[in-house]
């Protein structure tokens, strides 16, 4: 019995140490070779998730860049941002993407919560995660950070080299609108069925907020044109904006007249749809979109 | 509780300390300890079934024990029929209740009555066709005289509900774990380190292959009908492998975990997918279920040694019956009998015992491609077979077939996470070459000479565990709702 817990503690020693080797390897050549400076007469960053990524061509918006991530929360949005504002101290706007799904609760259990979502997040967010962060996430699902800690030690994150794996805009080749019309006819969409504000959302919003303040960044929330089918159906995030965030300035273009064609699906923009947006948006014309 | 769950790491350690530290000193105490651990493990789901596996226990303690006494060959088949009424009635109810009455309503509104299907809201008992199977054997040996009922109660309720196997077998007879369960157990060294070995390799295949495989395989069969065929193939390969890794990878894990006990259980799987036709696929494919179906519903029906008409009606029973073991599905069912299909010839050519030798491809010889072509041809049947398997509904089958076979296009299919399938495909070459390196003993992983190659596999094995595990897929293990 003694020869067996010694061989296994054994074995089960050399696992844990290997992987603690690993996770500081991981960091210090992720630290070393991944930079996330960006270019010097860049100083608008725009950030947020799928919304904001498909619709603001930073080849079009001067100075910008755009490093938005699909199913990006608030949360991993404030990671990067403290991680951008670090390496380049130029930057002086941050565009953020503000739409009803991104305050919505049911955000808690898929973007962030969620077992699969926050495995794959943690995997490339791990050298982000300050002390906060960490204790909050294990807060919330301590088994599942306790798995993603040992995970995430195998995952050669450095290989993620640069900015390009943490974001940025995109041309979707896709074309599924009618397809999603006729599912909004027939089941409607959950984050439209009826607003439930999403506390965790919130208060990492307010972190960005705050974040944006002490580091004297201009933080403005937009909020992306989407399918004419959902324009009366957000009413709910007007309402949490004014009121806890109305002192932010907000340009919602989410009720911009385009056709359907500037459309993949009911909330993101065809290439076509981003260069036009994005042209309009560079020109000041839809500075009267403020809210 | 499920084997690959957090909770079970902390079970297994402590009911295994307390076992080999506190509960020692007598067999009578290690089984009560083992019955009342079991208990728990499978109250972690639904405590409410415990009564099910309790009744289950108590009949056929009792039927057994009634059948040894009794002399009268007519009681003694009341006896048998009791026990068989008993089990197959729950099993009935609980699994093929809502089938049945759904099927006989459809047949109805065919001929263009209707009757109200009267299905009822019921809950699965997980296990039940596994532990039902387990105990009825036991009667059946008795009243073969095959076995001298125990007279332990608790050794008997052991051996019904020992929680490795309890949940998803293997199917064990009492033949080979009552006499162990009966004696008492001494901690073998070899023995728990070649469990945990197996552990090891079982939670591998489940998490780095069954589970990094599922959201694909959910992904293609939910959209099948706006793939394309090289995706609807991808998608039924996939989904051989996930169910291949998912339950061998279960059976590893029961196997190992019994032997920590002291237990050896059998083997189920060895090597199924290295086949070189149906019938010898059927012979490394959950042995546990097959050999009970061969024992107790074939050989009966007069096994081999009858007229050929009357072999292919009982292998074509066997394999409906077995298809119909797996869920109440009429998909369950035309699976097994397309298995029959494929079987059947090889009866008829007298080619079903070709390959009986133990491990396969002995070295290479003239035979080789006869023989790789065999694999070959063995995995592509059993692979389409698997469609009818997995698709909620003959309907969903049928578009499947239909979409795969008359529109063949080929277009690069995306994983539903952005994860690179060419890593899926890397993972799984090496699987099978693995596999192929060792099989020659199922239950021995990581046969190899050098001490460090070993070491160097299990952490590799570890890590892979590690890696995957945190895929976030839904881990429950597909024959659980079997």
């Amino acid at each position: 019995m003694r020869r067996f817990f010694q061989k296994l503690g054994l074995q089960l020693l050399i696992v844990v140490f290997s992987l603690l080797a690993l996770t500081g390897v991981n960091k210090v050549i992720f630290n070393w070779s991944s930079t996330f400076e960006l270019d010097k007469n860049v100083n608008k960053v725009v950030l947020g998730d799928s919304h904001s990524r498909y619709s603001f061509n930073d080849k079009i918006i001067s100075n910008s860049h755009n490093l938005s991530a699909s199913a990006d929360s608030y949360f991993y949005s404030y990671l990067k941002l403290k991680k951008i504002k670090k390496e380049n101290p130029q930057i002086d706007t941050v565009f953020l993407s503000f739409s009803q799904h991104n305050v919505h609760k049911f955000i808690e259990e898929t973007w962030l919560f969620d077992d699969a979502h926050l495995g794959s997040r943690l995997r490339i967010y791990f050298p982000f995660l300050g002390q906060d962060d960490f204790a909050f996430l294990f807060k919330e699902k301590p088994k599942k950070m306790l798995s993603g800690m040992f995970s995430q030690a195998l995952f050669p994150v450095f290989v993620l080299r640069g900015l390009d794996s943490f974001g940025g805009y995109e041309k979707l080749d896709y074309t599924i609108l009618d397809k999603e019309l006729e599912k909004l006819r027939n089941e409607g969409r959950v984050e439209y069925d009826s607003f439930l504000e999403s506390p965790v959302e919130k208060k990492y919003l307010q972190q960005i907020v705050n974040f944006c303040r002490d580091n004297d960044l201009e933080l403005i929330l937009v909020n992306p044109p989407i399918h004419n089918s959902l324009h009366d159906k957000q009413d709910g995030m007007y309402g949490f904006y004014e009121k806890y965030f109305s002192s932010v300035p907000f340009y919602d273009f989410s009720k911009m007249d385009m056709e359907d064609g500037y459309f993949v699906d009911l909330v993101h923009l065809s290439p076509t749809g981003a260069d036009y947006f994005s042209t309009l948006f560079e020109s000041g014309e839809l500075l009267k979109f403020k809210y | 509780m499920l084997f690959n769950s957090l909770e079970f790491f902390v079970f297994l350690p402590v009911v295994f300390f307390i076992y080999w530290f506190v509960t020692f000193k007598s067999v009578q105490i290690q089984n009560t300890y083992i019955v009342l651990a079991s208990y728990v493990f499978y109250g972690w789901w639904d405590w409410r079934f415990l009564a099910l596996i309790v009744i289950s226990t108590i009949v056929d303690y009792s039927i057994a024990t009634n059948l040894n006494r009794e002399q009268g060959q007519r009681k003694r088949k009341l006896l048998l029929w009791a026990s068989v009424v008993v089990n197959i009635g729950l099993l009935g109810f609980f699994k093929y209740y809502n089938f049945f009455t759904e099927s006989f309503a459809s047949a109805f509104s065919f001929f263009g009555k209707t009757v109200s299907s009267g299905s009822l809201d019921i809950i699965l008992p997980v296990g039940i066709s596994f532990y039902t199977f387990q105990t009825l054997s036991y009667t059946i040996d008795v009243y073969n005289r095959k076995l001298e009922p125990t007279k332990s109660f608790v050794g008997f309720a052991a051996f019904v509900c020992f929680f490795p196997q309890l949940v998803a077998g293997p199917i064990e007879r009492a033949t080979n774990l009552l006499p162990q369960i009966l004696k008492k157990r001494k901690f073998n060294y070899e023995q728990a380190s070649s469990g945990l070995k197996l552990m090891v390799w079982g939670l591998f295949k489940k998490v780095a292959i069954a589970d990094s495989l599922a959201p694909m395989v959910d992904d293609i069969f939910a959209n099948a009908g706006t793939y394309p065929s090289s995706t609807l193939l991808l998608g039924a390969i996939f989904f051989g492998f996930q169910i291949y890794g998912d339950f061998s990878g279960y059976s590893d894990i029961a196997i190992g975990t019994s032997k920590l006990f002291g237990i050896e259980l059998m083997s189920n799987f060895k090597f199924p997918y290295f086949s070189r036709n149906i019938a010898e696929f059927w012979r490394r494919w959950h042995i546990s279920l097959s050999t009970w179906f061969r024992d107790y519903i074939y050989i009966p029906l007069g096994g081999s040694r009858s007229k050929m008409k009357t072999v292919i009606r009982n292998i074509l029973l066997v394999f409906i019956i077995s298809g119909f073991w797996h869920g109440a599905n009429w998909t369950f069912i035309v699976w097994g009998g397309v298995h029959s299909l494929l079987f059947i010839p090889l009866l008829i050519r007298g080619q079903n015992r070709k390959y009986l030798e133990s491990f396969v491809w002995k070295g290479f010889h003239k035979s080789v491609f006869q023989q790789l072509l065999g694999i070959l041809a063995t995995f592509v049947l059993v692979t389409l077979s698997w469609v009818f398997f997995r698709a909620e509904s003959l309907a969903q089958a049928v578009v499947y077939f239909k979409r795969m076979f008359f529109n063949m296009s080929f277009q690069f299919y995306s994983h539903p996470q952005g994860y690179r399938l060419i890593d899926y495909f890397i993972l799984l070459a090496l699987f099978v070459l693995y596999e192929y390196i060792i099989r020659k003993d199922e239950r021995n992983p990581y046969k190899f000479k050098s001490k460090s190659v070993r070491f160097v596999l299990y952490t590799l094995t570890i890590f892979g565990i590690i890696l995957f595990y945190d895929s976030g897929i839904d881990r429950s293990f597909i024959y659980f709702q079997f």
